[in-house]
Order: C-alpha cells, then sequence, then structure tokens
C-alpha cells in the first residue's frame, strides 16, 4: 500500500477504507453504547466499510434509540450488558485480549473509562502520559493541523509536554508524515517573552525533543499565524522547515487547545477529528456537539492508529 | 428558556454608521506610526477620504511624501510630524496622547511586540495610573446573529484574577463605547462546570459572583462557559444550563489567558468565516493594532472601533 502523507478529513476515511479493503478491516468496541449519536456514527462508519463495531450496553436502550432515528442495526455486533461500568469493563477487556482494535467511548463518563482502560490487570497502559489530539481539516490551510492537548492534561508540566508531544509525532506518523513539523505555541515569537512557558519550551522542550526525536522539525515559540501561514512566515523572514508549514500545534494549556479548535470548527468550518493518544489502543471520544461528519472522521484515525501500531509492531519495542 | 437578546448594534455595518455619526461631530485626530510599506497606510487613507479621522503622521517626511505621490495620495490634509525612528515616533505619539493632543494611534509597519513594549515603557506615559490596558478583538461571524468580541488576545501577559477583573471592565467600557449596553459576558473554560484543578473554572465562577454582587457593574456574567455553550443555545440547553443570561448568546468572551486570546484572534483572522477587527483599549486613547494576517477590511474596521473608543 502507498504511504502517501493524509492531509485532508476525506483522505483519513480513504485511508482507513483501503487498509480495510487490505485486509486489515479493524474493530472499534463502543463501551456503554446507549448513546445515539454513538450508534449512529459507528452505523454510518461501518456501512463505509472501514470498521466493525462491537456496541457494548444496555441492547433494549440501543434498539429503542436506534428505533428512533431509523438507525438499522441488523449488521451490528451487540453485547448485552445493562449496567454501565460491567459494561465500560467488557468493552476495555475486549480491547486487551485483542478482539478490538479501538475503543469508542459511549454514554460512560470520560475518567471512568480512562480509568477502566489503565487498570493493571488489562495491560493497555502504553505511556506515562496520555493526551488528546484533535486533528482539524481547517478549509484555507493546505494539511491537517494537530492541535494538542486539548481533552486529557489541564496544564502540562515540563516532562508531560514531551509526553503529550511524543504522542503527538505518533499520529503524525500514523498519518505518513515525514518529516513531521511541530510548532511550539506562544501569544508572541520572542524567546525573551515573559509569557512563563516560553523560557521552559525553548530551554528544555526543545533540546530534549531533538534528542529524543532527531527526525522532527521542532520550533518555538510561534503565534498561530507564524505556524500556519507561510505568508506570514515570509513577512517576518522565517524560512525554517516549520513556520508556515506546521502538522502539530503544541500548546500549554487544556483551555488554549480547546477553545482554538471549537472557534475554527464553529466559525472557520473545521471538519474535526479527536482521538486519545497513549493507551495501547486509540480512544476516540466524540462529544453531542460534533457533526456525524466529525464523529466518523474520529473513528477514521482511531483505525489509522490501529492499524499503525501493528504494522510496527509499536508495543512491542 | 433562555431568550435570545439582541444588541441595537449587530453588525460592522452598525459601527460604520456609529462611527460615520461621531465623526461628523468631530474628527479624532488620528497618529500613523511607520506608515511606509505598511498595509494600514492604505486603511488609514481610506478612513481619511471617508472624513472619518483627522490625519496625523509621525514619519521620515522625505520619505512619506515620497510615498505619496508615488501612490497618488493627496496629502493636504495631513499633519505630518518630522520623525526619523518608528521607535520615537511611539513615545511621542503616546506622549501627544496624553497631553491630548491625538485622540487615536495607529500602528504601522512595527511589529506588534515591539511597537507594544515600547508604548509600555515608563517615559512614554501611555498607561493612565490603575488602569490596565488590553487587546480587543470584535467579530461578525457568519454562523453568528450578532457581534462577538474576544479579550485578551495581544497585551495582557498576567492571567491572575485581578488582571481578568481589568480585562473584563475594559471590555465592558469598550462596549459601552461602541453602543451595546449591558452586555452579556462569557468567561471561557474548556468544561462549564467548576473543576479545583482548573483555574480557569474557578476564575469564570469567582467573576460571575462579582458581577451578581454587583462589584463588577453594566454586564451580564456567566462562567465558566464552554465555546459551544457561550456561543450556542441548543448546546446551552444541551449541557443543562438553565437561568442563564449569556450561555447561547455571548457578546464578550474573556479567554483565559493571552496564548488563548491571540490563537483565536490569528486562527479567525487566517481561516474565520467572519467580518472582524481589533483594538489596544484602556490607554490614553484607544490604538489600532493589526497583525500581518489581517485584511484591508479588518485594518479599516480596527479604524471605525477606534473611532468610536475615542
Amino acid at each position: 500500500m502507498e504511504k502517501k502523507p493524509i492531509i485532508s478529513s476525506d483522505m483519513l476515511i480513504e485511508q482507513a477504507v483501503a487498509i480495510a479493503n487490505d485486509g486489515r478491516k479493524k474493530t472499534v468496541v463502543v463501551a456503554v453504547a446507549q448513546d445515539v449519536d454513538v450508534i449512529e456514527a459507528i452505523v454510518e462508519a461501518q456501512k463505509t466499510g472501514y470498521l466493525n463495531g462491537v456496541l457494548v450496553g444496555d441492547k433494549s436502550k440501543i434498539e429503542s434509540l436506534a428505533g428512533e432515528k431509523n438507525i438499522d442495526l441488523k449488521e451490528m455486533n451487540i453485547v448485552d450488558e445493562p449496567d454501565v461500568l460491567i459494561a465500560a469493563n467488557k468493552a476495555v477487556e475486549l480491547a486487551s485480549t485483542k478482539e478490538a482494535d479501538a475503543i469508542m467511548k459511549g454514554f460512560v463518563p470520560t475518567s471512568a473509562l480512562l480509568k477502566t482502560i489503565l487498570k493493571k490487570e488489562y495491560n493497555l497502559r502504553g505511556k506515562e502520559t496520555l493526551s488528546h489530539c484533535a486533528v482539524l481539516d481547517i478549509p484555507g490551510y493546505h494539511k491537517l493541523l494537530n492541535l494538542t492537548d486539548g481533552g486529557m492534561v489541564v496544564k502540562p508540566t515540563k516532562e508531560q509536554k514531551l509526553g503529550i508531544l511524543e504522542n503527538a509525532i505518533t499520529v503524525s506518523k500514523a498519518l505518513n508524515l515525514t518529516p513531521v513539523r511541530i510548532a511550539v505555541s506562544g501569544a508572541t515569537n520572542l524567546n525573551s517573552s515573559k509569557i512563563s512557558h516560553i523560557k521552559d519550551d525553548v530551554e528544555f522542550l526543545i533540546p530534549k525533543a531533538k534528542e529524543m526525536f532527531p527526525d522532527v522539525e521542532i520550533k518555538a515559540p510561534l503565534p498561530f499565524d507564524l505556524a500556519t501561514s507561510k505568508k506570514a512566515a515570509k513577512h517576518r523572514n522565517l524560512d525554517d522547515a516549520v513556520s508556515g508549514d506546521a502538522d502539530v500545534y503544541l500548546v500549554d494549556s487544556i483551555e488554549e487547545c480547546n477553545l482554538v479548535a471549537k472557534s475554527l470548527i464553529q466559525f472557520a468550518q473545521a471538519v474535526f477529528a479527536g482521538v486519545i493518544v497513549g493507551a495501547k489502543v486509540p480512544v476516540s471520544l466524540v462529544s453531542r456537539t460534533d457533526t456525524v461528519k466529525n464523529k466518523k472522521t474520529s473513528l477514521a484515525i482511531a483505525c489509522l492508529m490501529a492499524d499503525y501500531y501493528d504494522q510496527n509492531n509499536f508495543w512491542e519495542n | 428558556m433562555n431568550n435570545f437578546n439582541m444588541p441595537s448594534v449587530k453588525s460592522f455595518n452598525d459601527i460604520y454608521s456609529k462611527a460615520k455619526d461621531k465623526a461628523n461631530k468631530y474628527k479624532p485626530k488620528t497618529a500613523l506610526i511607520a506608515p511606509h510599506g505598511s498595509a494600514m497606510t492604505e486603511s488609514f487613507v481610506k478612513a481619511v477620504n471617508e472624513n472619518l479621522i483627522e490625519p496625523f503622521v509621525l514619519a521620515d517626511e522625505k520619505l512619506f511624501r515620497k510615498y505619496a505621490s508615488n501612490n497618488n495620495i493627496n496629502i493636504d490634509s495631513y499633519k505630518i510630524l518630522d520623525i526619523n525612528q518608528p521607535d520615537n515616533a511611539i513615545i511621542t505619539a503616546s506622549q501627544m496622547s496624553g497631553k491630548n493632543e491625538i485622540d487615536i494611534i495607529v500602528k504601522g509597519r512595527v511589529p506588534a511586540e515591539e511597537f507594544l513594549n515600547i508604548l509600555f515603557e515608563k517615559e512614554s506615559k501611555f498607561q493612565k495610573k490603575g488602569k490596565q490596558v488590553s487587546h480587543i478583538g470584535l467579530f461578525q461571524p457568519k454562523n453568528y446573529q450578532k457581534l462577538l468580541m474576544i479579550t485578551d488576545g495581544a497585551v495582557t501577559v498576567k492571567n491572575d484574577l485581578k488582571s481578568l477583573i481589568n480585562i473584563t471592565n475594559n471590555a465592558i467600557s469598550f462596549s459601552e463605547k461602541i453602543g451595546i449596553d449591558n452586555p452579556r459576558i462569557a468567561v471561557l473554560a474548556a468544561v462549564e462546570v467548576v473543576y479545583p484543578q482548573m483555574d480557569s473554572t474557578i476564575k469564570g465562577a469567582v467573576l460571575s459572583k462579582m458581577a451578581e454582587r454587583n462589584q463588577i457593574k453594566g454586564a451580564f456574567i456567566d462562567g465558566p462557559l464552554s465555546f459551544d455553550v457561550a456561543m450556542d443555545m441548543e448546546a446551552a440547553i444541551g449541557k443543562g444550563i438553565k437561568n442563564s443570561e449569556v450561555a447561547g448568546q455571548a457578546d464578550i468572551m474573556i479567554a483565559p489567558d493571552i496564548d488563548t486570546g491571540n490563537s483565536i484572534y490569528k486562527a479567525m483572522s487566517l481561516y474565520g468565516d467572519t467580518e472582524m477587527g481589533g483594538i489596544v483599549f484602556g490607554g490614553n486613547v484607544p490604538v489600532t493594532l493589526n497583525a500581518f494576517v489581517d485584511s484591508e477590511q479588518t485594518r479599516f474596521n480596527s479604524i471605525l472601533l477606534s473611532v468610536l473608543a475615542s
């Protein structure tokens, strides 16, 4: 299979389909599936042909929710478990025993699901830091932009930020991006800024990153415009490998990531694919306000991540 | 059930009409700094030609006259102060603003951070005692029914509670200036409940309580609110946020820190389906401050905002 860089949300789904057609179709288990938006997304994704869904949850609720929206469950594999916590555990167990390649969050709090995933007995913790990547297809930008972390680490320490960076690089590699271009956020591009995280980024994060990931391009600090606009970068005489061409925008707080992503989704029609990285299986979580397209794209990126892990024996090294 | 309220000023067309009305009575003296090769100059000239401002240019006079003749700009009505160095021009403009000799400062081709650093130096005397200066972006997104302010995107590095209170008060004053009374202010966070480990959620709750107790006057404030809940009534109702005067209909969003405010402003400027403008507010006079990526319309809008804020 050709390793072309994935640069749009449509390509994410196409690539997931191509993987399935190559005989590596992924199984995605929904933890506590009595959530109509989640049911709709997974049924759609299965119809498109890039995954097999397994719904673990309250079967009668699942069926009545699907019935209200005329969603056809004939082809769906349903495991009946009315109790929320037991259902979450059953779903995670399927991933643990490799019967499922990815987990999708249903009607269960994120924190409860993650706690279950990280239980020792399931052996699914991959990295020290789990982080959320919001991969955005922004109309007008020439590639996908991975904003991170907007869902897991509230205010990362220096070390956690490095962990978030590592997870983002993994996502970029699963998208066949070489080299991976990473911009580290800042409201200014002056190293001398009084903004507190900039010093740590320049003195700790960048040297560490260059040492640990010699094949990636990374630059800090870069404001959003200098990270994603070649015109703006040129205006400031920045001709490095990252400015204006970032694949990843690594920010300093959960708020910045979440709010910038939301503003782009609401006011710039960005399509969004979200995935939690750092566990041995990708975890897909979508919110009620996400469109079906966003949900399907999120499932596609989870499939790509799972395939990348398989193909590279990622967790065995 | 939350009712959607529409202020009388709801678009940049309304802003334009108001600025016109104001300038018909008095044209604010407006100082342009470092005009050469700056896209801002075009918008400045447009504002002069539309009788919105009285032009002052602080620059190398010879160069500016040459630039004007090369670009067929009639500068007969322009007052030119011959100052070679942009740094000196900024300080002079700022000092003039303290003596009411000019009403608005417009930034030309100087990087914003450098410009602000000089403006905030003591000798510039730009900041009034006890007052904080902040940046306010104003947006008219296609899929929002009214104008939306987001602050602070460029000035306030600290994000302690005191700074956020000042930023909020500036936004309320600016809001009154442009004709939006009792604005609805959302203090943004990633969620709409208070988590002790998430500082932004605590600040949101504090600010909204301060408004309730009339410690912050002239606005409805609710926080913490997520972006969706602040601007989408359906999301607000879906999340069970009831009896809020703000959720689903924010006029103003307070960003938790400068990184967030800056990134949203730049993201909207580059990719947003929105008309917009920006201003630095709270000093001696309003400052029109634009990013390189801003469009010509954005620059002109920013001058309109300064006219109304002056």
